[in-house]
């Protein structure tokens, strides 16, 4: 078996001390800044990102996914002992998660929810582990031509992913897309943007971008926001779930590792979506739907899994095809190529340590998870409690000293503060800037791919439509800009939205 | 009135004497400012990201050096806008020895004449120092092309012209420039397709999208070996140790060669005894068998100078890609 194989050597990366180290770092930040409602696993990935540099590429990428999946564990705690979902994965969670501990079956929740969470993320490693080689085969046969078409793909569903309105989701692309092409250009040696600038030659520093939007934005927005009043805590009494919590959470913790795994790979789609759907989903599959908003067990156990799952399988579009599907896939894009690894294909072939150890690093951090979360419930609460007036300025200082790390000068940082202020700015105008990032990491690869294609065809235009895969995938496009358009869907997809948020 | 020019007098006689002593400390350094060096950390700027030929070439010496002297020998990563942010940094520090760039064909030969927007200029800003090293580049063509000599490829190129597509990476890189200089010389056109990094234009290669590579040897190495690209020649004078049956593109075209290489520089009005100095120094550490056999397996010969035989090349090499630049109007506008 070549799958088990690969999965062996794969372990054999991830559980060495060193991995272990960084694997158990990034879950127990991730844990943390899912608890903290005002941090994000975007934010701190950003803000995380320069530390890599130190790093072994194979140790970074297991820390960074790390705080990915384990912010959809953090999150979940608060919202079912305080009501305060740490993450926008855990709002569903905070539903029936909070009334059970209201009932005095705290403990059962957060079981369940951290027992869900470790089923799906357990299904989900092996799905990745089969799905991915199966893609990557087929994309090794990919030229410019079907790269360019899969980029129009990915641009037109982070639009239609993104939250809030259309028109301003379009319009985060193309700004997206301005800002990428900012630099000298690779194919005709064009000062594009430059403004004479020096330091803008080689174009705007991706971590500066994603720093300042999410991280400085985010500080900033809540800082002008009045500081919440002390949560009341639930005590944890029996942590152990009954009989019946088992019964009704098993199908409802598959149903959801299911549909996330699904959503996960979706491009735009990830932890968020995924697990809103697993609510909806359990709330029409169950004989008695009016225990949901209750305390129906099913109604933690699926969003969990579900979130959990999506996280995970979210990483299967950017590693086998090297384009990302949501804004924290972006951000992990941006911390391999500052390793040199060009995200594509290629990876599993030329680099099957990182591949493999990156994806069996998933069912070690998931294992961690539980161990780290059941029995330190108590401890992590208690972060809420820390102000943010200690917590902000910490964070600033650490993020300028990782901007000026990435390439010894105070450019980067001046950057970052441009676009903390320009991301707030996009907050108070409600623009989401996931979209921009995408655009921004997929524009020149766009532009230059298209180029490309079009130069290896002799300047044939027609290539795009003549060769079978580029065509299917410029009809999945086409398709999924009529359905955007198509009234209906546009207010289903507004509905889901507003319900979300 | 007289206190008053007597006055004016002594200032001015006061400030001439400043003016001289200040001269006289300004000459006193060039006198015996190898006696000292360095009696404080020396730093090498590379204008290249970690774990890239040059920076390990750069910490190998660095390693040296402070064991010579005793004193330590920092290595600082500065990347950014293609090397010249390093560049300029190091052509405004002190010209005193201290600091120290590694500097290679593309940041000292060729960025002069590709970007005119460069605040200095390379070849009156610096002085150079000792080459460290250089390494060819391989040509190779997809299997499925049928291409496996240099004279073949010359005779479809002319048979067809503009049908052949080239990969390299980038607008104005090394690889675009040594095909330029390669097509001037066969006399053929080929279509040039600029990729964003060698892994994306490896991926092609390999797959057949793109016909010929223009790469760095290490790169297209591990596929040549298994035959999924033809290797038609290196761009040296010499055949490289580790691929003895390629020829080399010197063997077609006599006089044609593309060395990329490395070597150090320090400000313009460094003294020339502390040049000197850190030459003789650097080139005991390139002398080390251990540190050539290593480099010999990435096809890296490696080599010193004096400071005089590394102007020359540099010039040489500066007027050479200067004039293909030219010729092939790479210029930015």
């Amino acid at each position: 078996m070549d799958l088990f194989t690969n999965l062996l050597a794969g372990f054999a990366t991830s559980l060495q001390p060193a991995n272990l180290l960084y694997c158990l770092v990034g879950v127990i930040v991730g844990t943390a800044i899912g608890v903290l409602p005002g941090l994000g696993p975007l934010a701190t990935i950003s803000m995380l990102l320069p530390l890599t540099y130190a790093l072994d590429p194979v140790s970074a990428l297991i820390m960074l996914a790390g705080i990915y999946y384990g912010a959809q564990y953090g999150g979940s705690t608060t919202a079912i002992l305080v009501n305060l979902p740490g993450e926008a994965s855990s709002v569903v969670t905070a539903i029936d998660g909070h009334k059970m501990a209201n009932a005095g079956r705290a403990g059962a929740a957060l079981a369940i929810a951290a027992l869900a969470s470790v089923f799906a993320g357990t299904v989900s490693t092996f799905f990745v582990a089969g799905f991915s080689p199966v893609l990557a085969n087929v994309a090794l046969s990919f030229g410019p031509a079907e790269y360019f078409s899969l980029m129009v793909v990915g641009l037109v569903a982070a639009v239609i992913l993104a939250h809030g309105s259309l028109l301003k989701a379009v319009g985060m692309v193309l700004v997206g897309l301005v800002l990428g092409s900012v630099g000298i250009d690779n194919n005709s040696g064009a000062y594009r943007f430059t403004f004479g600038s020096l330091e803008l030659s080689t174009g705007i520093e991706f971590v500066s971008v994603a720093m300042g939007l999410f991280a400085f934005a985010d500080i900033i927005a809540h800082v002008g926001e009045k500081t919440s009043n002390t949560p009341v805590l639930h005590r944890i009494t029996r942590l152990w779930p009954s009989r019946e919590d088992f019964r009704d959470a098993t199908p409802a913790a598959a149903r959801g590792t299911l549909l996330g795994s699904v959503l996960g790979i979706l491009p735009g789609g990830g932890a968020a979506l995924a697990s809103f759907s697993a609510y909806t989903l359990e709330k029409k599959v169950s004989r008695h739907p009016e225990r949901f908003g209750n305390g129906a067990v099913e109604g933690v156990a699926g969003p969990e899994a579900a979130n959990n799952a999506a996280a995970q399988t979210s990483f299967i579009p950017m590693l086998t095809l090297g384009i990302p599907s949501n804004g924290t896939m972006a951000l992990m894009m941006g911390a391999m190529m500052i390793h040199n690894i060009a995200p594509g294909p290629q990876v599993i072939t030329q680099q099957p340590v990182l591949f493999w150890g990156l994806i069996t690093s998933m069912f070690v951090g998931n294992v961690m998870l539980v161990l780290l979360n059941l029995p330190l419930v108590g401890i992590w609460v208690k972060l809420i409690s820390v102000p943010y007036r200690y917590l902000y300025p910490a964070i600033l200082v650490f993020c300028v000293i990782g901007l000026y790390s990435i390439q010894n000068q105070t450019f980067e940082i001046m950057t970052a503060a441009v676009f903390g202020f320009v991301g707030y700015l996009f907050m108070r105008m409600k623009c989401e800037p996931a979209p921009l990032l995408l655009g921004f990491i997929l524009g020149p690869m766009l532009e230059s791919n298209l180029k490309r294609a079009l130069l290896l065809a002799k300047g044939d235009a027609t290539t795009f439509v003549t060769r079978p895969v580029s065509v299917v995938l410029l009809l999945v496009a086409a398709l999924l800009l009529a359905t955007v358009i198509l009234p209906q869907f546009r207010k289903k997809r507004e509905e889901v939205f507003t319900e979300e948020a | 009135m007289t206190t008053r020019r007597t006055l004016i007098r002594t200032f001015a006689r006061l400030g001439l004497a400043v003016l001289a002593s200040g001269a006289l400390a300004g000459a006193a350094p060039v006198v015996a400012a190898a006696a000292g060096f360095p009696d404080r950390p020396v730093t090498i700027v590379v204008p290249f990201p970690p774990a890239g030929p040059p920076d390990l070439l750069a910490r190998a010496i660095g390693e040296h050096l402070s064991k010579a002297w005793g004193q330590p020998v920092l290595v600082e990563n500065k990347p950014g806008a293609n090397g010249v942010v390093a560049t300029q940094f190091v052509a405004n520090a002190q010209a005193d020895g201290y600091t120290i760039l590694v500097g290679s064909v593309a940041t000292h030969a060729m960025n002069r004449a590709l970007r005119p927007d460069l605040p200095f200029d390379t070849l009156t800003a610096f002085e150079p120092v000792t080459q460290l090293g250089f390494t060819p580049m391989l040509i190779t063509a997809h299997p499925s092309t049928g291409i496996t000599t240099i004279v073949q490829l010359v005779e479809k190129a002319k048979a067809e012209p503009e049908s052949i597509t080239y990969a390299s990476v980038g607008q104005g890189s090394a690889a675009h420039l040594a095909a330029e200089l390669f097509q001037a010389a066969a006399g053929i056109r080929l279509v040039h397709v600029p990729y964003d990094g060698i892994a994306q234009a490896s991926l092609d290669l390999i797959s057949g999208q793109v016909d010929l590579g223009f790469s760095n040897v290490v790169n297209m190495l591990p596929y040549v070996k298994d035959g999924k690209s033809n290797a038609l020649a290196v761009t040296d004078t010499t055949r490289a140790a580790i691929l003895p049956d390629v020829p080399t593109l010197a063997e077609a075209y006599p006089g044609i060669d593309v060395r990329l290489w490395w070597g150090i520089f320090t400000p313009a009005g460094t003294p020339s005894d502390v040049v000197d100095k850190l030459s003789a120094e650097i080139n005991v550490a390139l002398k080390d068998k251990v540190l050539i056999d290593k480099w010999a397996e990435s096809a890296t010969t490696i080599v010193g100078s004096t400071p005089a035989d590394f102007k020359a090349l540099v010039n040489a090499d500066a007027e050479k890609w200067g004039k293909v630049i030219k010729d092939a109007n790479i210029v930015a506008q």
